[in-house]
């Protein structure tokens, strides 16, 4: 009984011991993670300064080296601050810089960690300096690699790395990656596929555009409107008269960015007697952006007949469009019907006061 | 002109072969020798007008074949030009006293070269029906990239070994003679970085003894320069650059050699001429002040110099440049800070010269016919800026940039902050992030037209889309940045908008 007792007691003080060793291990580790925040949090500033002068043209490389000392990894995380703020030969340099001080080489060599939180910094240091042709000799197919990562802010960031790194064989699959059905990868992605949209007109959105999957087609279209920019296709008319009115709806919107086309202008008009109000509002957008006279009897007629959403938009389409479409919404000012007169009125009053669509 | 012959000596193949296309494609009969024997050989049977020599040659030097020419009755008409690198410290006197006729400085400017040959030649007056200087340089572009091609290959092989046999048998002057060649034919293929460190490696070779710890620095330095080589050079000088300087004028002043040649060849390409003065030489002269343009080199031993006295008359007969060391730039009086039209900060390219020298040529100073300021500035004041942006690092960039420019600065952090500090402080120019909490840039911007504040306002946000732009500037914006943005791009809009 003593004996058992004492296996016990003695078992027990291991354990105990085993608990005290865990707790002590971590409290130290505890103690070197504040001491280094507190070391970061005291030498980023400096470190962001320098890095400043190193972009006004100083050559401070040695004194960044120096007062990074050992932290290597806070002079990264400074220079990836810079993400989305400088540009040009200023970039450039601070790319130059990553270099010199070695931390491309220790991002390539994170980039193989099984941590998936160092390899998201390392693709984030990554992205950021595949802008810079050197850097981007260095870091060869690691980004491609990587879109196949098992973690997804992984998976952006090197898309990201791909993006900037100029491989066109690859947007495709990046773009692929921005349709998939998370809407925070879309957003984060979506700037940075805009810079090559001429790249990706070539073959990737057309290709997304004519898929079966109206779903796909959908989001194409959402992240083509998104860009806000000049396209250069002109294949458009199978959207604009699609079954699905999203789709009618999404390819409207887009049409105003595309070169003009006779196609896509009869769509339009034909998308005026559009029953649906959506399709019916697109269509209006899109003809007072591109400003086709021709619609003006046709969005006269949607401010006579059509419900409220609809009176707005064929009223400030038409302030869009003079002289007609002025001298129509002056006439339908005093229409019978007080919606069409009220919409009317609103749209001539917005324009007084510098409104605009 | 077109036909002339000449004969051109170097021992590197690659100069020999550019130098070559550039000239005949100027019109010129050439011929070409890789050493001055096989040069003195050909002299027996071919007459050129011209000599193009290299200083440094196998065997027989440069200098001791031009003393061979002129003692040679039959060859004593020919003028001979040699080719120098700045590496040798009298490299250019030695050259005259042999007796050649003037020479050239590597790296040999492709754009200018026919234009000098031609003035060595003694037919300036033919300059005018040479053709223009865009077009003097028309290398194939084919023949150009299979040049650059071997240039890069070799020289990355030979640096590497130079690396190896620092460990072993190691020639200190074998290995110069070939850093030697790539300063040239660096900077004749545009590759001005290569050059650059060639340049100095080649410094650190001939000295003695020899800094081996150094000497590997600065081998590696050229070899990674080998393997990864910055874009060649062979862009054409912006439209704008050219007309504000050629055949203008430039007195610059305390320059170091270096930054001497840098500046006299990046001025050569833009057709505008430099005259090199001493810090001590008296800034009243006749000669320095009839330029159209200064620069003036500062340095912790020329800042009390009498160019660099705000009241000196220099200032106000012409713009000034001020080049230096960033940290003595910022250390100047900031009376004189203020008066400078342009800074040229450490390791400065030829091309942002002339970008700089340009803008200082071009923006004229308040007193003169500058378009009136809403809020005049007093003369040699500086341009006050209020920076309103929640980014901190934004902030750091920007105030860094712009205070390195001479201007006065404030910076806030949200657009309340914003609208309070541009009521206070009158400044020039208010430049606004868009997002920001409290107030928006949108709503900062409308605020300050509303009261009728006069300041030139500048958006600097990442929203880029149209209607974010015409957003902008139908509330009043003077300019709208986008960002990811440059620095550069940034100040010269400022400087644009400070000069309206």
């Amino acid at each position: 009984m003593t004996a058992a007792l004492r296996i016990v007691s003695a078992l027990l003080g291991l354990y105990a011991l085993f608990l005290s060793a865990i707790f002590g291990l971590s409290l130290v580790r505890a103690r070197q993670s504040w001491k280094q925040k507190r070391r970061y949090a005291e030498i980023e500033p400096r470190l962001r300064d320098l890095l400043i002068e190193n972009i006004s043209g100083s050559n401070n490389v040695d004194s960044i080296r120096k007062l990074a000392g050992p932290d290597r990894p806070a002079v990264g995380r400074v220079l990836t601050e810079f993400e989305g703020k400088v540009a040009g030969a200023a970039r450039d340099r601070l790319c130059e810089a990553a270099i010199e001080l070695g931390l491309v080489q220790d991002w390539i060599q994170d980039s193989r960690s099984r941590n998936p939180m160092v390899r998201r910094r390392a693709f984030k240091g990554l992205a950021f300096v595949t802008s810079f042709e050197p850097a981007r000799r260095l870091s060869g197919d690691i980004p491609v690699l990587a879109l196949n990562d098992t973690d997804r802010e992984v998976r952006i960031a090197a898309a990201r790395a791909v993006l900037h790194s100029e491989i066109p064989e690859q947007f495709g699959q990046v773009f692929d990656m921005a349709m998939e059905n998370n809407l925070l990868s879309r957003i984060r992605l979506t700037e940075e596929l805009r810079r090559q949209a001429l790249a990706l007109c070539e073959s990737t959105i057309p290709l997304a555009l004519n898929g079966k999957d109206s779903e796909r087609t959908l989001v194409a279209l959402e992240l083509l409107v998104a860009w806000e920019r000049a396209l250069p296709f002109e294949d458009l008319h199978r959207l604009l008269e699609h079954d699905d009115p999203r789709i009618r709806a999404s390819a409207l919107a887009l049409a105003p960015l595309l070169p003009p086309s006779a196609d896509n202008e009869a769509a339009i008009f034909d998308a005026l007697r559009d029953a649906d109000p959506a399709v019916f509002t697109a269509a209006a957008r899109a003809a007072a952006r591109m400003k086709l006279g021709g619609a003006v009897a046709l969005l006269a007629r949607g401010l006579r007949v059509g419900k409220s959403e609809q009176l707005r938009a064929a009223a400030a389409a038409l302030a869009e469009l003079p002289p007609m479409g002025l001298s129509a919404l002056s006439e339908l000012a005093s229409n019978d019907n007080p919606a069409t007169a009220a919409a009317a009125a609103e749209a001539l009053a917005n324009l007084q006061h510098g409104g605009m669509f | 002109m077109p036909g002339e012959p000449i004969l051109v000596v170097d021992d590197t193949p690659v100069n020999l072969k550019l130098t070559r296309i550039l000239l005949v494609n100027e019109g010129y009969k050439v011929m070409t020798a890789t050493t001055a024997e096989e040069a003195l050989e050909l002299l027996k049977s071919f007459h050129p007008h011209l000599v193009l020599t290299d200083i440094q040659l196998p065997g027989m030097d440069g200098l001791e074949l031009t003393r061979r020419i002129r003692k040679d009755p039959n060859l004593k008409d020919l003028v001979v030009v040699a080719l120098t690198a700045f590496a040798m410290k009298g490299d250019e006197q030695k050259a005259i006293d042999a007796g050649c006729d003037g020479y050239i400085t590597k790296p040999i400017d492709t754009r200018t070269l026919g234009t000098r040959l031609r003035e060595h030649l003694g037919r300036r007056n033919e300059a005018a029906a040479a053709p223009p200087p865009g077009e003097v340089a028309a290398i194939p572009e084919a023949d150009l990239q299979a040049l650059r091609r071997v240039f890069l290959a070799e020289g990355r092989d030979k640096s590497r070994q130079l690396l190896l046999d620092l460990d072993g048998q190691f020639s200190a002057n074998e290995a110069a003679k070939l850093v030697h060649q790539w300063v040239g034919t660096g900077g004749l293929l545009g590759y001005t970085a290569i050059s650059r460190l060639a340049r100095e490696a080649e410094a650190i070779l001939l000295d003695r003894p020899l800094d081996n710890a150094q000497l590997r620095e600065a081998l590696t330095a050229l070899a990674l320069a080998f393997s990864s080589p910055r874009e060649a050079r062979d862009t054409p000088i912006p439209e704008y650059v050219s007309q504000a300087l050629a055949g203008k004028r430039v007195t610059a002043v305390g320059l170091p050699a270096a930054e001497e040649e840098r500046l006299g060849i990046a001025l050569e390409r833009a057709h505008a001429t430099a005259t090199f003065f001493e810090a001590g030489y008296d800034s009243l002269a006749e000669d320095a002040l009839s330029a159209d343009l200064a620069v003036i080199f500062v340095a912790p031993e020329v800042d009390t110099c009498a160019w660099l006295d705000p009241n000196a008359p220099l200032w106000k007969k012409m713009p000034v440049v001020l080049v230096g060391s960033r940290d003595h730039l910022l250390a100047l009086d900031p009376k004189v800070q203020g008066l400078a039209r342009e800074f040229l900060m450490d390791s400065w390219q030829p091309e942002e010269a002339l970008v700089r020298l340009s803008l200082a040529q071009i923006v004229k100073p308040s007193g003169g016919a500058r378009h009136v300021p809403l809020s005049p500035l007093a003369p040699g004041a500086r341009t006050r800026v209020v920076i309103a942006d929640d980014d901190a690092t934004v902030r750091a960039l920007v105030g860094t940039t712009l205070k390195n420019f001479g201007f006065d600065i404030e910076t806030v952090p949200d657009g309340t902050m914003a609208l309070e500090c541009v009521r206070r402080t009158q400044p020039d120019i208010a430049v606004l992030d868009v997002s920001m909490p409290g107030m928006d840039g949108y709503e900062v911007l409308a605020a300050l037209r509303k009261e009728s504040i006069p300041v030139r306002v500048m958006l600097l946000t990442a929203r880029q889309q149209e209607s974010d732009v015409i957003r902008g500037f139908s509330l009043g914006a003077d300019d709208y940045v986008v960002k990811p943005f440059s620095p550069m791009e940034l100040v010269a809009r400022l400087k644009r908008l400070a000069a309206r």
